[in-house]
């Protein structure tokens, strides 16, 4: 891979200044919207672990009530590794086994096409989570919060109203290679670090071998796509594969439409996200 | 003789004017404990940056008495701070005043509004359209002021200088992108180098003041400096914290640096003039310019 850090390298990132930027975006957020406490998904995996750390930090690991909800195929060693996280940062946290919830759904669901069930029923297990999750936030009077990262965002790598469902995204604009070393910097632990990244939501399912490639070719291939603009052409003279860049930038076109709200038939004089344009949050909007 | 400048940098609150004439005062009142003679604030210190349709809910007039009101806890203060404005014809813009004793010595208009990238200024306030300089009085003397982009746009600060400016005062409200990466530290020492470069060239003294916070996602970096007429740094802000730093300038260091690179009496107004009405029917497509000469 050296050959590739000259032409096409990976995102660079100070991980100590990306905490610092993340904590005072979460402590503003909150502040604005009047909440003090917040809700998170913790899987056992990096991304929900490094969530959580910048919620502790932001908050304090009082106000943070970490949610483990297993179905029954989920691994074990997701659940060792999210306690491993709980055991470390002192947070509150429950555990709440979604199957009794998805099975009835799950038993209605049939499809001839192997990959479309599995994609149904991981949508069906992550927009429940979505919902035990916003469930818990109104008991709590706390926010949830997003544990999508950029590399996701960017290929549409996840469920819409499912694990994209949330008030705050702190680790949207990491990619997958610079989150890892943000939740370094955080002191996540090692082993949750570096264990493959999984959705989990069938057994052996990897992140990578959904994708069809590792994180770190995909995370220069966007890096150069998306944040330094450069051709596909360009990015073949860098070294990447042309198949993977074109691959890479159909998805992200392909996706766009999970990252916008949906389209309005503008019919009236003001019409929101057209020309009723406003900050989420303004002075007597607070709760 | 000497004289202070404070930069105060601060998160204003989204939106939010009764908050930040608050915080204003606060650091009003911190900049007189440290003997400032002027106060320079951030760019919309009264508002917040992102405010979109909220623009005509925070406006102020110039003759608003919470504006004037600015610097009231030290009288005698010079205090610079960046509105959203609205004219008497209903135009909102983005504007800095020089405040004094609740009089108004100086007011502009941002006249580069960015409206690119993240940025969409231009949707939501109107550009300016006068580049002068005002009066402050000794020892700072004529001050030109200007909002954050009107810096890329070099013509406007040497405009000022021109024009007799004996400081340069600029109010920023700068995003950051990609921090602490290659970009965005390139992002940053360009700012720098284009100050010291302007101050350098102009032969003028420069005061710029860069907000700090987290506004919708949007990382403020802050680096506020004052620069001498030789391009060196006085003082210099942290960068993403709140601060206030105050730096000292000699009216005395001018006149000698002047005296010693005299360029800016050198500059040959009528040849840019020439020069610059040709380029103009040129690019206007002006029969006849290119034979101007």
């Amino acid at each position: 891979m050296t050959e590739l850090d000259e032409t096409a390298p990976l995102p660079a990132i100070d991980p100590a200044l990306a905490v610092e930027i993340i904590v005072g975006f979460i402590r503003r957020q909150m502040e604005q919207a009047g909440f003090s406490r917040l809700v998170i998904g913790l899987s056992g995996g990096v991304d929900s672990a490094t969530v959580a750390y910048l919620a502790a930090r932001a908050i304090g690991a009082d106000n943070l009530l970490a949610v483990r909800m297993p179905f029954r195929t989920s691994s074990e060693a997701s659940e060792t590794d999210a306690m491993r996280v709980v055991n470390a940062l002192g947070c509150r946290t429950e555990r709440v086994d979604i199957t009794p919830m998805v099975e009835p759904m799950l038993a209605l669901i049939e499809d001839s096409d192997a990959a479309a069930l599995n994609v149904r029923r991981g949508n069906v297990m992550a927009r429940q989570r979505m919902i035990v999750l916003y469930d818990r936030s109104a008991a709590e009077d706390a926010l949830v919060m997003g544990t999508s990262n950029k590399t996701e965002a960017l290929l549409g790598y996840g469920t819409l109203h499912g694990d994209m469902a949330a008030a705050l995204a702190p680790i949207g604009d990491l990619y997958k290679t610079q989150l890892r070393a943000v939740a370094r910097q955080l002191g996540v632990p090692e082993q949750v670090v570096q264990k493959p990244p999984s959705a989990d939501l069938w057994p052996g399912q990897t992140d990578e071998g959904e994708l069809g490639r590792s994180y770190d070719m995909l995370d220069r291939t966007l890096y150069a796509l998306v944040d330094r603009r450069w051709t596909v052409d360009r990015c073949e003279r860098a070294g990447l594969p042309r198949d993977l860049v074109e691959s890479v930038q159909q998805r992200v076109a392909r996706m766009e439409f999970k990252r916008q709200l949906p389209p309005v038939a503008k019919l009236s004089l003001r019409t929101p996200g057209f020309d009723h344009l406003y900050p989420r949050r303004r002075p007597g909007s607070k709760r | 003789m000497e004289y202070r400048i404070a930069l105060a940098q601060f998160a204003p609150r989204l939106g939010d004017l009764d908050a930040n004439l608050a915080l204003v005062a606060d650091r009003v009142r911190a900049a007189a404990a440290e003997g400032a003679d002027l106060t320079v604030l951030p760019e919309l210190a009264l508002t917040g940056y992102l405010l979109q349709d909220l623009v005509p809910d925070v406006a102020l007039a110039a003759d608003d008495p919470r504006l004037l009101g600015i610097g009231a806890e030290a009288p005698g203060m010079l205090v610079a701070a960046g509105f959203v404005e609205e004219t008497a014809e209903h135009r909102y813009c983005n504007s800095v005043a020089l405040v004094r004793d609740g009089v108004l010595l100086g007011l502009h208009r941002k006249v580069y509004l960015p409206t690119y990238g993240l940025f969409d200024e231009g949707r939501f306030t109107r550009t300016g359209d006068r580049i002068r300089t005002h009066d402050a009085g000794a020892p700072i003397g004529r001050i030109g002021l200007s909002v954050c982009e009107d810096f890329w746009h070099p013509s406007l600060p040497m405009l000022q200088a021109l024009d007799g400016a004996s400081l340069l005062v600029n109010v920023a409200a700068g995003p950051s992108r990609a921090p602490g990466g290659p970009a965005g530290l390139a992002a940053i020492a360009g700012w720098h180098k284009m100050q010291d470069t302007y101050a350098l060239l102009g032969t003028v003294p420069l005061a710029f003041c860069n907000r700090v916070g987290n506004e919708e996602g949007l990382t403020f970096w802050g680096g506020s400096r004052v620069v001498g007429a030789d391009g060196s740094v006085v003082v210099e802000a942290p960068l993403w914290e709140e601060a206030l730093v105050v730096g000292t300038l000699d009216t005395d260091d001018l006149r000698t640096q002047r005296y010693g690179l005299p360029i800016l009496a050198d500059e040959r107004l009528e040849l840019v003039r020439r020069e610059l009405d040709r380029v103009i029917g040129e690019r206007a497509g002006i029969d006849g310019a290119a034979e101007a000469e």
